[in-house]
């Protein structure tokens, strides 16, 4: 019936779109008659873009019963324009509010607010000739082939401060940064890029849901930390928090800066990548004070010789950002109803971590390789599915028989993840990630979100993160149903 | 600028140029061969900047707003589609290459991954942006590589037509056959009916404007309606930019990420 109405409405209404007196109105008295579309202008080339998002999200196994609270705004304002195809450029800020609390026997304590404004992505993006492209300014740039791992994306900064929670389009941080693109011919494309200011990952140290020393840390890293806590006097423990925290905010200087160089050979049905980085471990490898160990075995040299550090000012614990040479080849192909995408890696010596005889991190220089693959699938833009297999291996042992940090014994990890985005039903979306490792201890995550679009503009959605392995005994529903760690609502605003 | 053969703008817009008059009839062949020769504006390059209207059979209405850049260079003709409107998809962008001998390759960009991917072979028959076009009628293989028949002449309202039947030899077509309606003066196609595998119709495009760009036809708006689920698509085209100046490098997978 309203199909019929809406019918009759068309066949009095005027022709649709913008048309021009001159134009030819075709006469087909089959068509079904639509509404007419509103006569108006092309929409205008340079776009303002605004996001908001609101996140409160609870611990719920946090150790002795003690969960955190913490509640997220980010909000994002560009603006993006392409006058033509040879200029294009953007302009954002981003702003990002963190409000946190955390329960003790029944008491809120630790409660703090933080607030910071940042450049986003701004850019310049020009043809310089027909072939040769320049794009200056604060920009992501993700090479390779792979979501959960990529040996390619040697220069991609990401912010880790939500975990695997995170939203994709929060997930990778803009970095200053020069970079050409130049097509010699129809089948490849050679680009160079240079960040001159090095930017690491972002984390949180300590204090929120998935920080380095918070609940859903690494069983390694918790342990650590709360050896840390038990051996020193409050002072000197609150100083090594202060220089953990402090990590994060290296001093950036354009000689510290990044390199890398990727070819892509268009070969047919496929496309073939070659990489190359000389760029910076995205995470710090720990030095700590010389005393530190000791002091934690219980040796009172150690110990005094630790107070006397602390008294003087020394750093207790400093941070590298070596700097390595990372290799890939990748190669991404359409195979019947899938995409296919492969990736090799190598680096002839970076710095990994291991843990020393008093539970300590460390970090030494190590080769690494890496290989993975993974399969795509997508109907109609409503289901998405995607599987990524992927292993690490180094044949450097760890220094003093340890073993490495997540490597293990074995000196290898392996990974499987499984990411899948479904609209069942209008307005209702799914995203959800299994993922497995095979690190020491193994573990087993799985997070699921729903979202409800409510209006073009408004989507709420809740999540969570389960968790198996480390926590649990076994990889079942009971023990993932234990591991529940997670749990968030958020609303999204973009008008 | 040097001429070539000519090119295709955007596919989706089924545009055709002006042409040749025949007297007594031409072949299946020549037929199909005129309407792929005038499937363009018949520049070097061009830019477009149009809008997809898509109407439910409930009458709920969503309308996303699109440019679009070609370009043709030797065995290759590259298409960039970059969507603008509304927000939730503006700055997916993709890159359309149609090489001689059939041979094509799609990529797409996702803003939110910043990443770019190839589409494979059977998301090739998923709708694109949600309209009633699929990803292969996009690069309309299903149409130059097919075997051609001429149906008897029809007209469409008062334009005599010739109607020329179209069956796709690729496995992987989502198309048993593509009628054709095509206006005998110019070629200007104004109504092709899509036939599933299953020998059904599955939907019929129909052309309701045509604007003389740089003097050619194309069509500027036109009107496709799936037969099962009655949704709608009106593809309507607001601005022509013929022999634009588009740079090679706007046709690498790695510039769809300028947005």
């Amino acid at each position: 019936m309203r199909r019929a109405a809406a019918s009759l409405a068309a066949l009095f209404a005027a022709a649709p779109g913008p048309a021009r007196a001159d134009d030819e109105i075709i006469d087909d008295p089959t068509v079904a008659a639509t509404p007419a579309t509103p006569p108006r202008p092309p929409p205008p080339r340079r776009i303002w873009h605004a996001e908001l998002m609101a996140r409160a999200t609870t611990q719920l196994a946090w150790e002795a019963g003690k969960d955190v609270l913490e509640g997220r705004t980010r909000a994002r304002l560009w603006v993006a324009d392409a006058p033509d195809e040879r200029l294009a450029y953007t302009i954002g800020v981003r702003f990002d509010a963190l409000s946190r609390t955390a329960r003790a026997d029944g008491h809120f304590v630790d409660g703090a607010h933080t607030f910071e404004a940042r450049p986003w992505e701004a850019w310049v993006d020009v043809a310089l000739a027909d072939r040769l492209r320049l794009r200056v300014g604060n920009q992501m740039i993700a090479w390779g082939k792979l979501d959960v791992a990529s040996a390619a994306d040697v220069l991609g900064a990401l912010d880790l401060r939500e975990g695997p929670a995170v939203e994709p389009e929060a997930l990778r941080i803009p970095t200053p940064s020069l970079r050409a693109t130049y097509a010699p011919g129809e089948r490849f494309v050679f680009e160079v890029a240079y960040t001159p200011f090095f930017t690491p990952h972002r984390f949180d140290v300590a204090g929120t849901n998935w920080a380095l020393v918070g609940p859903s840390a690494p069983a390694a890293a918790r342990a650590t930390v709360t050896r840390l806590r038990g051996s020193l006097d409050a002072t000197s423990f609150a100083r090594v928090q202060g220089d953990l925290l402090a990590l994060g905010a290296p001093s950036a200087r354009p000689d510290a800066g990044e390199v890398g160089a990727h070819a892509t050979w268009h070969a047919g049905p496929a496309d073939v990548d070659l990489t190359y980085g000389w760029v910076r471990s995205k995470v710090p490898a720990l030095e700590l004070d010389p005393a530190l160990p000791g002091a934690l075995a219980g040796d009172l040299a150690s110990l005094a010789a630790l107070q006397r550090d602390v008294a003087a000012g020394a750093p207790l614990v400093a941070a590298r950002y070596d700097r390595y040479h990372q290799l890939a080849l990748d190669t991404e192909l359409a195979a019947g109803p899938v995409t296919l995408a492969f990736e090799v890696g190598y680096t002839p010596s970076r710095p990994l971590a291991w843990l020393d005889a008093t539970g300590l991190p460390r970090a030494s220089a190590a080769a690494l390789a890496q290989a993975g693959a993974r399969v795509a699938w997508v109907r109609d833009e409503r289901l998405a599915l995607s599987l990524e297999v992927g292993a690490f291996g180094t044949p450097t042992r760890a220094p003093a028989g340890a073993s490495w940090l997540l490597l293990g014994d074995a000196r290898a990890l392996g990974y499987a993840a499984l990411l899948a985005h479904a609209e069942p039903f209008e307005a209702h979306e799914v995203d959800a990630s299994i993922t497995a490792t095979t690190s020491e201890p193994w573990s087993l995550a799985v997070l699921p979100r729903w979202t409800y679009r409510a209006t073009e503009s408004v989507g709420v959605g809740v999540g969570a993160a389960l968790f198996a392995g480390p926590r649990s005994e076994a990889p079942t529903v009971a023990s993932l149903a234990r591991g529940l760690d997670v749990v968030y609502a958020q609303v999204v605003y973009r008008p | 600028m040097t001429r070539r053969r000519l090119p295709r703008l955007l596919p989706l817009a089924f545009a055709l140029l002006g042409g040749l008059a025949w007297a007594d009839g031409p072949s299946a062949d020549e037929v199909a061969r005129q309407m792929l020769a005038r499937d363009a504006f018949g520049w070097e390059s061009g830019t477009l900047r149009a809008r997809l209207v898509l109407t439910t059979a409930d009458g709920k209405r969503d309308e996303r707003a699109f440019e679009g850049a070609s370009k043709r260079a030797p065995g290759v003709v590259r298409t960039v589609v970059r969507f603008r409107a509304p927000e939730r998809v503006a700055g997916t962008a993709f890159l359309l290459v149609e090489r001689d001998g059939g041979q094509g390759e799609q990529h797409v960009y996702l803003p939110a991954y910043h990443t770019t991917r190839r589409i494979a072979g059977r998301e090739r028959e998923g709708s694109f942006m949600g309209s009633d076009f699929t990803y292969a009628d996009l690069d309309r293989r299903d149409l130059r590589d097919a075997r051609y028949a001429l149906l008897p002449d029809e007209k469409v309202g008062e334009a005599a037509c010739f109607v020329l039947e179209t069956s796709p030899k690729a496995e992987g077509s989502p198309y048993a056959r593509v009628v054709s309606f095509l206006r005998k003066a110019d070629f200007v196609p104004l109504r092709v009916q899509f036939f599933a595998k299953d020998g059904k119709l599955a939907k019929t495009t129909s052309t309701r404007r045509v604007r003389m760009v740089d003097g050619k036809p194309v069509v500027v708006e036109s009107h496709t309606e799936n037969a099962t689920t009655h949704h709608v698509t009106d593809l309507i085209v607001d601005e022509i930019e013929p022999h634009a100046d588009v740079p090679d490098s706007a046709f690498e997978p790695a510039a769809l990420e300028r947005g």
